[in-house]
């Protein structure tokens, strides 16, 4: 058996020596977009109040015959710098919850970037009632949300006390080394406080988040 | 029972013994490339919106090397003489997708291709491509224009004091999530998103890794 192109002109070849079959991977599944936005001097926060936001616009119920499509979180990358010397508070951290229900608002709002310029615009846009928000100086509004209980992921910052101090961390989802963490309809993920941040903590936080959206299959639960 | 064959019928590819999968090596998709550049000291006080990294494919690129997906960009900054407020809320750089755009001035870029010697690239200068990085002050980038949103951060807001280093990954592997695509003509910068304070001179050393190949037709 012989594996060909679409009309027959190329055939897959096979690697002397280890008679393994040859493939390039190009890309994972689906469109693919970044985002990425900074805080602006950020002071002391409340127990469970968010920073960040990003949801996924794309309606409960797709066009006839269509399911409507599911969001893919690959990696996110944070970046925390304080500006002011402060007394850390034991447990204090910033985590990753997913939620729905509502909108966030406030902060900044972002522009999400196709991978592919010529590919169709993100789910995450205003005009589907979705976007990306980051703080500015103070918490976003996330009324009408209802997070899940757990978090997902998590970012010490108890010990980053110093002005000038610096993280950075990574939490990664590829589906090639894990699964992509899945946002249906409407949907969202949040960086949250869980416990408040001392009083006399400034900081910064940027953000970059690695997605893709996928038109889900009908008859699947994917 | 099928077996899957190479074009001539000489190799067959094997079933590995245990696992029962089939064995696959992954070939890099298109031709590689790479390269590496340095800034010379950068004056202090750039202005927001400057660039001081870029890289064009050549508007006529075709075939074989019609896109340039990018899949990694590692950038190291060093801060050479303190800023006025070494520590300072804001500070970065980004990256940023443009068209249209005809850059100049800096430094002119060698690209390495990863196989071979032959300079095949639609990004180098010599086959109308272009990339180049900032010497002292920011690059010339003349006409067209820059996408609303930033593609990566690179926060410098802790690094103002002399000596100050950070090492910054761009990723975005295909077998991680997907590369940037870069059609023809279409530009990539690294630029200052708010200006820098006049007391810091600093440096910036880019390392890109893309591959060029067609568009991928049937890709979902």
């Amino acid at each position: 058996m012989k594996i060909q192109n679409r009309d027959g002109t190329r055939t897959m070849d096979v690697e002397p020596g280890l008679a393994a079959a040859r493939y390039a991977m190009e890309k994972q599944a689906g469109y693919g977009y970044c985002v990425s936005g900074i805080t602006g001097t950020v002071g002391a926060m409340a127990a469970n109040v968010s920073v960040f936001a990003l949801r996924n616009g794309e309606a409960m119920q797709g066009k006839s015959g269509e399911a409507a499509g599911v969001l893919v979180i690959d990696r996110m990358r944070l970046k925390f710098t304080g500006l002011s010397t402060s007394t850390g508070l034991v447990g204090e951290r910033l985590a990753l919850y997913r939620g729905g229900g509502a909108l966030q608002s406030g902060g900044t709002a972002l522009v999400p970037s196709p991978k592919r310029a010529n590919t169709r615009a993100s789910a995450v846009r205003a005009t589907l009632g979705a976007t990306a928000n980051i703080s500015t100086t103070a918490a976003l509004t996330v009324t009408g949300i209802v997070f899940e209980a757990a978090h997902i992921r998590a970012m010490m910052i108890q010990h980053n006390v110093l002005a000038g101090g610096f993280d950075e961390v990574i939490w990664e989802f590829s589906d090639y080394e894990n699964a992509g963490l899945v946002l249906l309809p409407q949907q969202l993920v949040a960086i949250r406080a869980p416990v408040g941040t001392n009083a006399n903590r400034f900081w910064q936080l940027q953000v970059d988040v690695d997605y893709r959206e996928i038109n889900r299959l009908p008859n699947s639960n994917f | 029972m099928a077996k899957i064959d190479n074009p001539t019928n000489t190799v067959q590819a094997e079933v590995e013994p245990g696992l029962l999968a089939l064995r696959a090596v992954i070939l890099a998709r298109g031709y590689g490339y790479s390269a590496s550049m340095i800034t010379g000291t950068m004056a202090a006080a750039l202005a927001a919106n400057a660039s001081v990294f870029s890289m064009r494919l050549d508007p006529a690129a075709s075939g074989g090397h019609a896109k340039a997906y990018v899949e990694r960009i590692r950038l190291k900054f060093t801060t050479l003489v303190a800023f006025t407020t070494p520590v300072t809320a804001g500070r970065r750089l980004e990256l940023y997708r443009g068209s249209g755009i005809t850059p100049s001035g800096g430094a002119a870029g060698v690209v390495m291709p990863k196989k071979g010697a032959t300079d095949t690239s639609e990004i180098s200068i010599a086959n109308g491509g272009d990339i180049r990085i900032a010497t002292t002050g920011a690059l010339t980038m003349t006409g067209g224009s820059f996408e609303a949103g930033p593609i990566r951060g690179m926060s410098l807001s802790h690094v103002g004091a002399a000596g100050g280093f950070y090492d910054c990954l761009w990723e975005f592997h295909a077998t991680k999530n997907q590369p940037i695509q870069m059609d023809a003509g279409q530009v990539l910068a690294v630029r200052s998103p708010v200006a820098f304070d006049a007391g810091g001179t600093w440096q910036l050393q880019v390392d890109v890794d893309w591959h060029e190949a067609t568009e991928a037709t049937y890709a979902g």
